[in-house]
């Protein structure tokens, strides 16, 4: 687990599809990428590219056609289930809407309980823990809550405190903070540099969101029709892109 | 287009209204007023919960009446008192003056009925008189769909060529103005800056006033002439787009659009606003954004802000913190600030 390789190492996958004509069509096309400790890679490209496709492969949601998923450097294909189970805590998906995530007749306290770790003890003080760290404090005041209490943004960091909960080294944000507005959103973007500083955890962000992805992200890679066209700092890919596919992206998106 | 001396299509002054939710009473508009030359693009921007799109509904006379009641303030269309307007008067001037387009073109398609059906539907009867069929046509050819959607079912067409129907059937009536709330957030961006451009071209040729409702701070600014500003259910700041992006006056708008820019602060943080919009079933004293302000001082907890005008260009704003010359760099907010 403390080795210097890749938490996540995704090898030449490909997964295709049936689509409603009965025709084979490729949703992820021999795509590869890693991510390492603590770091940032974001996923982008329209919908229909294969970005959430990819991102469900990673978590060992759906089992590619051909090509590896590692975790830690063990192939998750050669996992047995309770491995698997294992594997799986290790990397954390927080999706886009929180108030469909969270089930609503869930206290904050039974939602962290039912997500922690199978080693935490004393739930109750690992919750608040988990609520300060996203900065809800106190967090004792928040257990007894309902996510329907809690304002959007609220929600959005007991999703990820949820998130946390099992201790993962790698979080999934898929399109995670699409439907948010920009104050909330600069808020949880804060919020996820300040957990990737204390517990080193990697992100791997799908995301439409192209001015998120290159302040954000370390790395990225543009995806379209299931293949990776563009990859590499996001900075410079997201600014000076050399694949013609990036740049209409980029001249699409109306900059402030 | 935009010239000052015109008489305003749309003139809402100091707009009050409230509705009724589960027992509770919802102060939407507390002092919302917005003006809109005949062919302009306006803009209105703000977070969820700032009452942007209550304004709209209010505009377009869509709230519920057995709920909602204007309390106090105008709205004039066109030159006519609408405050008090009936569901009867709505329909005529819907079917006349205004028309609109949303987020989900789905729902407000018929999902077993063939395009070109909903399109005649809605051209109003009066102009149904000469060549329907022809009418249809041009309005297919306006939005630039092909012949072929015609015949189509909405759920045969893409998200944007859905967006494009809906669009059809809001110009059928020939409207001076368009309200596009939220009209791409749901496309790609690619789909989005085609239906951006498309409504661009459109307001050039038909002369239409636009007024666009979107979170999208990045797309009301290349649209749009002027931009208004809400916050709590009151319009804070407002003018050409030009200032209001250059010299921001009223520190939600600079937080706004620093946050929309994902702007990285010297700390490494992403400029942000802290805390959440308030409460709008609450009675608010003072400046309703004093609790997350960055220059609030003692005057914002008892006296709500006057209007005031900065420069020539019919920049308005309402704080008391702004200056003629915009306001200091936004402050690193820590992440606790939930």
């Amino acid at each position: 687990m403390h080795n210097s390789g890749p938490i996540l190492s995704i090898q030449n996958v490909t997964k295709r599809f049936r689509n409603n004509a009965g025709d084979w069509f490729h949703a992820v096309n021999d795509v590869s990428l890693s991510v390492a400790q603590g770091e940032i890679v974001a996923l982008v490209g329209e919908s229909g590219s294969g970005k959430s496709t990819l991102g469900r492969i990673a978590l060992g949601l759906i089992r590619p056609d051909s090509g590896s998923v590692c975790l830690d450097g063990r192939d998750l294909a050669g996992l047995s289930p309770a491995e698997l189970r294992a594997a799986r805590r290790r990397m954390q998906p927080v999706f886009q809407d929180p108030t469909a995530s969270l089930n609503p007749r869930k206290t904050i306290r039974a939602l962290l309980a039912q997500a922690s770790h199978p080693d935490a003890i004393e739930l109750e003080a690992y919750a608040i823990g988990l609520l300060e760290s996203v900065g809800l404090t106190p967090g004792s005041e928040y257990l007894a809550r309902f996510p329907h209490e809690l304002s959007g943004g609220q929600r959005q960091r007991v999703a990820v405190a949820r998130a946390l909960a099992m201790q993962p080294a790698l979080i999934l944000a898929d399109e995670a903070l699409s439907g948010a507005d920009v104050s909330i959103r600069g808020q949880i973007l804060n919020l996820l540099l300040d957990i990737r500083q204390k517990r080193n955890v990697a992100y791997l962000m799908i995301t439409h969101d192209i001015s998120v992805a290159r302040a954000f992200a370390d790395r990225v890679a543009v995806m379209m029709r299931g293949r990776i066209v563009e990859h590499g700092p996001a900075g410079e890919v997201l600014t000076n892109p050399t694949h013609d596919y990036t740049r209409s992206l980029l001249a699409a998106v109306p900059e402030l | 287009m935009t010239s000052p001396q015109a008489k305003p299509l749309v003139e809402i002054s100091d707009l009050h209204l409230s509705y009724t939710m589960q027992r509770a009473t919802i102060q939407a508009s507390r002092g919302a007023s917005l003006t809109i030359a005949p062919g302009e693009a306006v803009g209105l921007v703000g977070e969820s919960g700032s009452g942007k799109s209550t304004l709209a509904r209010a505009l377009l006379g869509l709230n519920d009446p057995k709920s909602t009641r204007i309390d106090s303030g105008s709205i004039f269309v066109d030159g006519t008192d609408v405050t008090r307007f009936g569901e009867r008067d709505w329909r005529v001037l819907r079917g006349s003056s205004l028309s609109m387009v949303f987020q989900d073109p789905l729902s407000f398609l018929n999902p077993v009925m063939r395009i070109d059906r909903q399109i005649v539907e809605a051209i109003p009867k009066s102009m149904r008189a000469e060549g329907v069929s022809e009418r249809v046509d041009d309005l297919l050819r306006l939005v630039k769909l092909p012949q072929a959607a015609r015949r189509s079912y909405p759920h045969e067409l893409s998200g944007g060529m859905r967006q494009r129907v809906l669009l059809a059937m809001a110009l059928a009536s020939k409207p001076k103005l368009l309200v596009a709330d939220e009209p791409t957030t749901a496309l790609d961006v690619t789909t989005q800056a085609e239906i951006m451009d498309l409504l661009g071209e459109l307001r050039q040729r038909l002369g239409m006033a636009m007024l666009l409702i979107s979170h999208d701070l990045g797309l009301v600014s290349k649209a749009c002439e002027r931009i208004y500003v809400m916050y709590a259910g009151r319009t804070v700041e407002w003018g050409p787009g030009s200032s209001i992006l250059k010299t921001p006056a009223h520190p939600y708008t600079k937080g706004l659009f620093d946050s929309a820019r994902a702007l990285r602060l010297p700390n490494g943080l992403f400029a942000t606003i802290g805390g959440d919009v308030p409460n709008l079933a609450h009675k608010i004293e003072g400046c309703p954004f004093r609790m997350r302000c960055p220059l609030a001082m003692p005057k914002c907890t008892t006296m709500s802000p006057a209007t005031q005008v900065l420069g020539q260009d019919g920049h308005w704003v309402r704080c008391w913190a702004a200056q003629d010359s915009g306001i200091a760099p936004a402050q690193g907010n820590d992440v606790k600030n939930a």
